[in-house]
């Protein structure tokens, strides 16, 4: 081999070396820095050595309910620290109004707690802060979930938060004026009812006896929600952020109709004002929304009116949809701080999420007298549920349903949460200022801004 | 053995006379920071709090059955040193909405310990006087003791006052919200609780107690 031999084949080695550094620069680049899929690594493991500290937010649950929440949590975080001294939990009872803006502030500081109780049912937050937990857990471990709650969680493929509680979308019926007309309760229970069947028997109401009523809460959109649930048609929101109105004009359809009959008291916008009186004095057939926490006031309230014959109906559903029962679910959802603590921290995070969860599983769905979503609870749940056979057997009919409730979109996009806050207002305007369905149709279509692909 | 025996007696005495005077400088020497005072109008006693531990008891005497003292959680707003009005020393005025109530010395100091007064506090003059100097306008007073049923007639709103507003302020404190000092005034905290209460109960927001919150916490409205 010459001079120029050497030359070259030093040039070679030298290429050689220049194309394996910029690969394996390239490929730390696009591994470590480009990727914009937040992972953990499967083997990172809390260390025994280090303190983690946790903070955790939640909501004084118990409000009209007997017991102590705050004594549980306390308790429990004793219970988890005797097994892990390492990880400290500092917890933080938010106020209901306030609740969701603090986390909205925390998550724009890029500060949010590391664990959240989504009680009013939000599912996905912020895909950048939000840990998905299938990255936490396995698969075995997720099958531990109602299937329906968990599936509630997935969005994309990742399940963004720990199933926790299921409420049975219910509505509250004196069983002594419903059993006036021609609906058979035994069937309703087993197989839910319809649309059709509900207009039908809100009618047999008030025509046998003017004084017999329905009551909506005008002010309360839940029912909104509710019946958009159980009506027919895509998501209201599409994947690409297109406003589909098919579930919407077929809901204000169904209460435009009853609007317009003898089926509410007057004056209708008002009607809400007379909830709890007209029920309790035997007047309103069905009342509805009803939140949980409504639901357990009416329940001790059941035993002093005894002419008044409680019970729950599922939420009727359009007759085009297959599903019988709704459900919404909630469970406690993960974030990681905008300068990451590290997957050991996430997994601390995790341990002591995954133990408060199965915890709160059993004692809220006792207290709040709904569902748990964590399966290997159910025995117990039966068991020691406070609740009438009847209501036990009722709720238990939910725990079969494998529907959940959204149906505007499972992605919190900026037209999702504008189309929400719109609805609720327009609900409103509906009852007070008697607008037709074409009208807020119009007016939604008229203000609702483009996506914004967020 | 006798000796030892007057020895330890004495020590003992000696002891007790320590503490005391002690105690006495100690609280000679009590800021009104973080002073609360509960009266407790079923044992007739009046007893002061520093930073939520009990440092002194008064004997007192409260309403007589016909005219209670106030039941709730109320704040002194007046002090005045030369109050007399031939009734006493000394007069700490509270925010009682619906009449003239506070703490005051007594020329009947036969009543204390009794449920002697129109429903005032009394105090012995002497007592009085040490009290005065511990507490200041803004120190909490809390008085339990016996009432009468209170009549609840009128759906309650923001600004008003009254007793009907304070049992339903103990009726949201029972429910778990925070409506603030139970003083019988719809002021900022209650109306904070009531606007969570409508929220976790689906009800309008309009921060009135009506039928729909009467029977949610078991209150019954008589028309009146």
């Amino acid at each position: 081999m010459g001079i120029n031999g050497i030359k070259k084949y030093l040039i070679f080695l030298v290429l050689l070396i220049i194309i394996a550094i910029s690969s394996a620069g390239l490929n730390y680049y696009f591994n470590y820095y480009q990727k914009d899929e937040f992972i953990i690594d499967k083997e990172a493991k809390i260390d025994p050595n280090k303190q983690y500290n946790i903070a955790y937010w939640d909501y004084p649950l118990l409000w009209g309910i007997e017991g102590d929440y705050k004594s549980f949590l306390e308790d429990k975080i004793v219970e988890f620290q005797q097994k892990y001294p390492n990880i400290n939990i500092s917890y933080k009872l938010l106020s209901p109004i306030e609740g969701s803006s603090a986390l909205q502030t925390s998550l724009e500081n890029g500060q949010p707690p590391d664990i959240y109780n989504s009680i009013w049912g939000k599912k996905l937050f912020n895909s950048k802060l939000q840990i998905p937990i299938n990255l936490l857990t396995s698969e075995e471990e997720v099958k531990k979930y109602h299937v329906s709650a968990s599936k509630s969680f997935y969005v994309e493929g990742k399940l963004w938060g720990l199933p926790q509680l299921i409420f049975p979308q219910l509505w509250v019926v004196n069983k002594e004026i419903l059993e006036k007309s021609s609906l058979d309760l035994d069937v309703v229970y087993e197989q839910g009812w319809s649309w059709k069947q509900f207009i039908k028997v809100a009618h047999q109401l008030s025509n046998s006896n003017p004084q017999h009523y329905i009551i909506f809460i005008p002010d309360n959109e839940e029912l909104l929600f509710q019946l958009l649930a159980a009506a027919s048609g895509p998501r209201m929101i599409s994947e690409d952020g297109q406003f589909n109105s098919e579930r919407l004009v077929n809901t204000l359809q169904l209460l435009a109709e009853l609007r317009e009959s003898n089926v509410f008291p007057a004056p209708k916008e008002k009607m809400g004002q007379k909830l709890l009186s007209h029920f309790w004095q035997g007047k309103a057939g069905v009342i509805a929304p009803v939140t949980p926490w409504l639901l357990n006031s009416l329940y001790q309230q059941d035993k002093r009116y005894s002419k008044v014959s409680l019970t729950l109906l599922p939420v009727p559903v359009n007759e085009a949809l297959d599903k019988k029962f709704l459900i919404k679910t909630t469970g406690l959802i993960l974030f990681r701080h905008q300068d990451y603590q590290g997957d050991d921290h996430s997994k601390a995070v995790y341990k002591f999420a995954e133990f408060i969860n199965h915890q709160q599983s059993l004692y809220l769905a006792k207290k709040l007298k709904v569902l748990p979503a964590y399966m290997p609870c159910y025995a117990k749940w039966e068991e020691e549920v406070a609740v009438s056979d009847n209501i036990k057997k009722t709720l238990l009919n939910y725990s079969q349903s494998t529907n959940d409730s959204e149906s505007l979109s499972k992605r919190n996009s900026s037209v999702t949460v504008q189309l929400k806050e719109m609805l609720g207002q327009e609900y409103q305007n509906f009852w007070e200022k008697e607008l037709s369905p074409q009208q807020v149709i119009d007016e939604i279509n008229e203000n609702l801004l483009p996506n914004d692909n967020d | 053995m006798k000796d030892d025996i007057v020895v330890v007696i004495f020590l003992i005495l000696l002891s007790v006379v320590v503490v005391e005077n002690a105690v006495v400088i100690n609280l000679k020497n009590l800021d009104s920071e973080n002073v609360s005072l509960v009266v407790n109008a079923y044992q007739k006693q009046l007893k002061v709090f520093k930073n939520n531990k009990l440092v002194h008891t008064f004997p007192v005497a409260v309403g007589k059955t016909s005219t209670k003292s106030p039941v709730g959680e109320w704040a002194i707003v007046h002090k005045d040193a030369h109050w007399g009005g031939g009734f006493g020393e000394r007069w700490m005025g509270l925010n009682v909405p619906w009449g003239k109530y506070g703490i005051h010395g007594t020329n009947k100091p036969h009543s204390i310990g009794t449920a002697a007064s129109h429903g005032c506090i009394r105090m012995f003059n002497r007592d009085v006087k040490k009290l005065y100097q511990w507490v200041e306008v803004g120190t909490r007073v809390k008085i339990i003791g016996p009432r009468d049923p209170i009549k609840i007639s009128r759906f309650l709103k923001p600004k008003q006052s009254g007793q009907d507003v304070l049992l339903l302020q103990e009726k949201l404190r029972e429910n778990g919200f925070n409506p603030g000092y139970t003083d019988g005034m719809y002021g900022g905290s209650t109306q904070e609780a009531m606007r969570e209460f409508k929220y976790i109960y689906g009800l309008k927001d309009d921060l009135v107690a009506n039928e729909n919150v009467f029977y949610i916490l078991n209150l019954t409205k008589k028309d009146g």
